[in-house]
Order: C-alpha cells, then structure tokens, then sequence
C-alpha cells in the first residue's frame, strides 16, 4: 500500500496522471478496468431478466436513488471541501462500489448463505445469514476498493480524511446499486411491473436506513487505509493494525445493523419497536462516525491552517478568515455575513475567497514555496474581488438573537403543516432587510431556519406522494 | 545519471503498482470465485424424516426419507427450502399473502404454465394437511417430466409445495412426497 508514483507533482494542478497515455502505464488502471466490466457483465446477467419483465419500475429506481445518490455526493462534497479530490477519482471509487463489488458480494452472498444451510441449521441461517454475509463479504470487497484508488493515485491520499472520502464514495456506489436491486426484487415479489414496491423500497432504504449505511461503513474502512498509507514513520505491525482495525469497526457496524438484536423487543412493540430499534442501531452507528469525523477533519484543517499562519499575512488570509475556513458551518457563516453585506455578488467573492485559500495551503503543504508561487495569483484575484465588495475580512462572527431562535422553533411547525413554512421565511426577509438598513450582521439562525424548514416541507411532499402512490 | 535514476525508481513504483494490483484481484477472487469453489466442495446436508424442518418462522414440514437440502437453492430468510430426493426436486416457500387460496393456486398454476416443455395440468383439487389447513392441488405433465403442486393458505400466510423429476424418480417416490406435503404446518402465532 506504499505505492510511490514517480510522477512529481505539478504545483496549482490536481491531475493524477499528465495524460491517458501516462495513466495507461499502471497495471491498477487495466485491472480496475477489467474488474468492473466484469461487475457490469455480472448485474446485467444476475437483473437483466427482471429489468425486462419491470422497465418501468427499473427506470423509477434509477431515478429516485440517483437523486438520493447525489444529495450523498453533495453532503461529501461538503465535507471534503478543504481539499477536494479529482472527480474522475471519485467515479471510480463510485464504479468499484457500484460495480466490481455489489456484482462480487452477490456471487459471494449466495454461495456464503448456501455454506451456511450446510454447516448450521436452517432457522440460524433465517436469523443470522444476513449479519454474517453482509458484512464479511461486502465490507471485504469495498475496503479493497479503497485500496485500489490508492493504487490508482496515491499521492491523493494526504490525509486520513481523504481515505474517509474516498471510502464513503466506495460505500456510496454499493449502496445506490443495491438499493436498485432490491426495488426489482420487491417489485419481482408483487408480481407486475407496479412503481408502488419501488416508492416502499425508496422510503425504507433510502430515507430510514439510508444515513447509516454502506457509505458511513466504508467510510471508517477508509480512514484505515489512508492511515496505513500515510503513517510510513509508523512500523507495518501498526499499519495494517491499525487498518484491520478500521475494516472490523466497519464490520461491527454492519453487523449491528444486520443482526436479529433486539428482536424480541419488536415482537412485543410492534410496529413502533420495529422502528425504535432500527432508529437505536442507526444513531449509534451514525453517532460513532460523527465522533470520529470531527477528529478527522480537526486534523486536516490544522494541516492547512498551519502554513497560512505562518505568513502573518492579512492581505493572504486573516486570523478570522483561517477560523472560518474550518468547516462547512464556519464557511457557510462567513458566506451569509457577506450576503447580508452586499448581496449575492459579495457571497460568490467570499466563496471565491476561501476556495484560493485553501488551495493556496494545500499546494504550500505538498509543493512548499513552488506550490506558494502557483496559488498566488489566483488568491490576490480573489481578495482584489472581495475588497471590491467593501469586505475587508471576511469572518465568520455572528450575534445571536431571539428572533433567531424563535425562527428556529417556528421551523419545527411545519412538520405539523406545511403552511407553518412561512414563518421562518417572513422571519428571514424580515431579519435581513433589518440588518441591511442598520449596516448590522444578521443572525445565522435565521438562514439555518428557512432551510430547515424548506426540507421539512419537501419530506412531507414527498411522504404525500409515498402515500399516493402505494395506497392510491 | 539522472535519468537512469528516474527509470528505476518507475520500475519499482511500477512492480509495486503490479503487486499491488495482482492482491486486490487474488482478494475479489477469493470471494467471487473461492467462496463459492468452498460450498462445492461440501456436500449436502440430508435432514431428519421425523422431526418438523422449520423452513420459515411460521411454517414447518416433515420432509420425506432421504432428502437432503439444496443449500444453494434454499434462502431460509426467505421462507424458501428446496429439497433433494433421488433428484426429485421439493420446494416448499412460506410468503404473507393477502389474497384468497384460489388466487395463490392460480399464481403458481400460471408460473408452472410458463415453464418450457409443460403439456398439461389437472384441474385444481381440494385437500387438507394433517394439521386441517385447506389446500388445493393440482398434477403437471411434461416431456419425460412431471410434477405436482399443492398450495396452503392459513391466517395470510400462504405455503406452496413443489415436487417436480423425472417420471421414474417421482412415481418411486410419490407415497413419500406426498405424506410429507401433508404435513406442512402454519403457526398462526408467529
């Protein structure tokens, strides 16, 4: 896994290979070529029949889980902001998942569950085969997908939380597919080609077990690898412990989630116990994930903090701007206090802003003063613009207010009904034009509210159509 | 010198890229290709002929003498088990079904008719399991091929039963297969 490409980086450029005929040089290139036509082969063999017996289900199952797929992609976007990787990469990691895996995992599962019936009893395997195949196989076959991306461009893995990225995207891919697939198994159950199995299938995978999924399993796998990647001061006995370590916190997860725990409390509670349980299993997954993220990207952002410190250069980036670049809450503040200030052109300069800064310190982290020289003229562009906007320190610092709050609680009353949605929108014309007139900035919250409240009144327009469609 | 140097350090990075490469495909392999090579190689497992086969939560059945499970066309979460005797194939499937026992035989009889080579199929006939669930039945004939299935419909779960060979081998065993298809039983509890 200590695979050294010889290609030396180019400072400003995030290339992996300077040209296809150069990437055609690696083995891992035709090797991850081969494997996913081969997944492609084994899907359309294993599916084909039932896509042709249910096009049009098929076709609303791509539909919704693409939909569902990018608002994944957004959210690690998000989190991947400070040094986005190449985008062809992320592809891959989504084909390896989607692909090379799913298709593997199907032919593993099957034979796994038929070693079972044979070496156990048949009501073990009834309780225990998904818990036991699941994870084993499929965690196995993502977590070598991560380590094929390594193959592939080593030198973007550069911190932990690169390796979370590019395992959540590996995760992100199983999951989508195999959402797919279970809409054509369920619509295979009912019998016809009805759209109904596949709006049920959307909302139980897709909406109440789809944040604590296959991409938050990978993800931790990932960070595994990248650690072993990364830590060669370390020995290799701590290495692959470490990310042996990651892969059977992964398994654990999938287990969890997969196993028959807690049964018996949801034959006595029915229905509810049913989504109590499922709802206990999923926060402690997602909750574990979070912990660790937060500790990943604590250890990026002081990465790239550091050598933009160490300029003591306002017109580069001021104390307050290096704050506000640490996460997504941060930066987004630092945005709102520029729309406040000027409107959306002020918004876009200090986005333009904070891109050229954190590009500025990840080409100072890998190339030092070349990688300082290459990012400059993009970053005085972007301050130049921002200065034009009157901003001369773009932070992210913020009041509080009781307005603000009060729009945030007022959010929550469009779950009730949907017609509660204009409150937090009157809240944030109000609280803005408020600001504006007072040349004040304007409470956060009150963005934060709006927002929430749209995607509340988008869920219950959704959940209307879910009803529609199933029930008539 | 230089570019001697720079060759060489290609090479390695290009061997190491290659060993690399070579142990992720031994790794899909192994699972794509050796799990299943593993379940091959074992044999199937034959059951009791006297005590119940649970083969879903709620349902049972006494299988026949010499049966053995078909591991690898039995999903046990799936209310599915095939059995095996002298290749007679017998698969039985528990499923919560909503409609009536005449649309449940109406189902499997459509599923049958569409299987290729099948000539004729009787008409449906009642019956009842040992345990009193009602039932219908029905006989298919095929090209060197026959067959029979029996549906059981009790409290919305539905239990279908399918013995299907060569003539030779389902007239040899038909008393057997068909005591045992008798004994199917639907807890209501579960």
């Amino acid at each position: 896994m200590s695979i050294e490409q010889p290609a030396t980086p180019v400072p400003g450029r995030r290339r992996v290979f300077p040209s296809w005929s150069a990437a055609a040089r690696w083995p891992a290139v035709w090797f991850f070529i081969a494997l996913s036509i081969a997944g492609i082969v084994i899907l359309i063999n294993a599916f084909g029949p039932a896509i042709a017996d249910a096009p049009g289900a098929f076709v609303l199952a791509v539909v919704l889980f693409t939909i569902h797929g990018a608002v994944f992609v957004t959210i690690i976007r998000a989190v991947d902001w400070l040094e986005p990787e190449p985008r062809w990469l992320f592809a891959a990691a989504l084909i390896w998942g989607g692909f090379v895996a799913s298709a593997n995992a199907l032919r593993a599962n099957t034979a796994l569950e038929s070693i079972l019936v044979k070496v156990t009893s048949l009501s073990f395997v009834r309780d225990w085969a998904a818990a036991i195949e699941g994870p084993t196989d499929e965690e196995i076959l993502k977590t070598l997908g991560i380590v094929m991306i390594v193959l592939l461009a080593r030198k973007q893995i550069n911190s932990v939380l690169d390796g979370v990225v590019y395992g959540a995207f590996v995760g992100l891919g199983f999951q989508e597919i195999e959402n797919i697939t279970y809409s054509l198994n369920a619509v295979a159950a009912a019998g016809t080609d009805s759209l109904g199995p596949v709006v049920q299938t959307f909302v139980v995978r897709g909406l109440l077990a789809g944040l604590w999924s296959h991409t938050v399993y990978s993800a931790i796998a990932g960070a595994g690898v990248a650690y072993a990647v990364l830590h060669r001061e370390r020995s290799w006995f701590n290495r692959i412990g470490v990310a042996l370590g990651a892969l059977a916190l992964a398994w654990l997860m999938h287990f969890l989630w997969n196993s028959p725990a807690a049964a018996s409390l949801t034959d006595s509670a029915g229905t509810y116990g049913i989504l109590l349980v499922l709802l206990i299993k999923g926060l402690l997954i997602l909750g574990t994930f979070l912990i660790l993220l937060h500790f990943f990207r604590k250890d990026e952002y002081e990465g790239l903090a550091g050598p933009l410190e160490s300029l003591h250069n306002p017109w580069i980036a001021t104390h307050n701007e290096i704050a506000a670049l640490r996460g997504w809450r941060s930066r987004g503040r630092a945005r709102w206090n520029a729309y406040v200030y000027g409107g959306m052109r002020a918004y876009g300069r200090v986005r333009a802003l904070q891109r050229a800064q954190a590009d500025l310190a990840v080409d100072m982290r890998d190339n030092g003063e070349a990688g300082y020289a290459a990012r400059l003229p993009q970053l005085q562009r972007a301050r130049y613009g921002v200065a034009q906007v009157g901003i001369g320190d773009a932070d992210a610092l913020h009041p509080t207010t009781i307005a603000g709050w009060i729009s945030f609680v007022l959010a929550f009353a469009v779950l009730i009904n949907p017609i509660f949605l204009i409150l937090p929108l009157g809240f944030l014309v109000w609280g803005v034009a408020r600001a504006r007139s007072t040349r004040q900035r304007a409470d956060p919250r009150l963005r934060t509210a709006a927002v929430l409240a749209l995607i509340f009144a988008l869920a219950y327009l959704v959940s209307a159509v879910a009803r529609y469609t199933t029930f008539g | 010198m230089i570019a001697d140097n720079v060759l060489m350090a290609a090479t390695k990075a290009w061997r190491r890229n290659l060993a690399g490469s070579l142990a992720v495909v031994a790794g899909v392999l192994a699972l794509s290709l050796g799990v299943p090579a593993i379940d091959g190689a074992l044999s199937n497992t034959t059951v009791s002929t006297t005590a119940p086969l649970e083969f879903a939560s709620n349902a049972s059945v006494v299988p026949p003498p010499d049966a053995s499970v078909v591991a690898d066309q039995t999903s046990p979460s799936q209310g599915v088990v095939t059995l095996a005797v002298d290749g007679v194939r017998y698969r039985l499937t528990a499923e919560s079904f909503p409609g009536t026992l005449q649309q449940l035989a109406d189902r499997i009889r459509a599923e049958v008719q569409n299987v290729a080579g099948i000539q004729a199929i009787s008409p449906d006939q009642a019956v009842t399991s040992n345990s009193g669930i009602p039932g219908l039945q029905a006989t298919y004939v095929g090209e060197n091929r026959t067959g029979r299935y029996t549906v059981y419909l009790q409290s919305g779960t539905g239990v279908t039963a399918v013995v299907d060979g060569n003539d030779a081998g389902v007239t040899a065993h038909r008393a057997a297969l068909e005591t045992s298809v008798r004994t199917v039983t639907i807890d209501q509890t579960a």
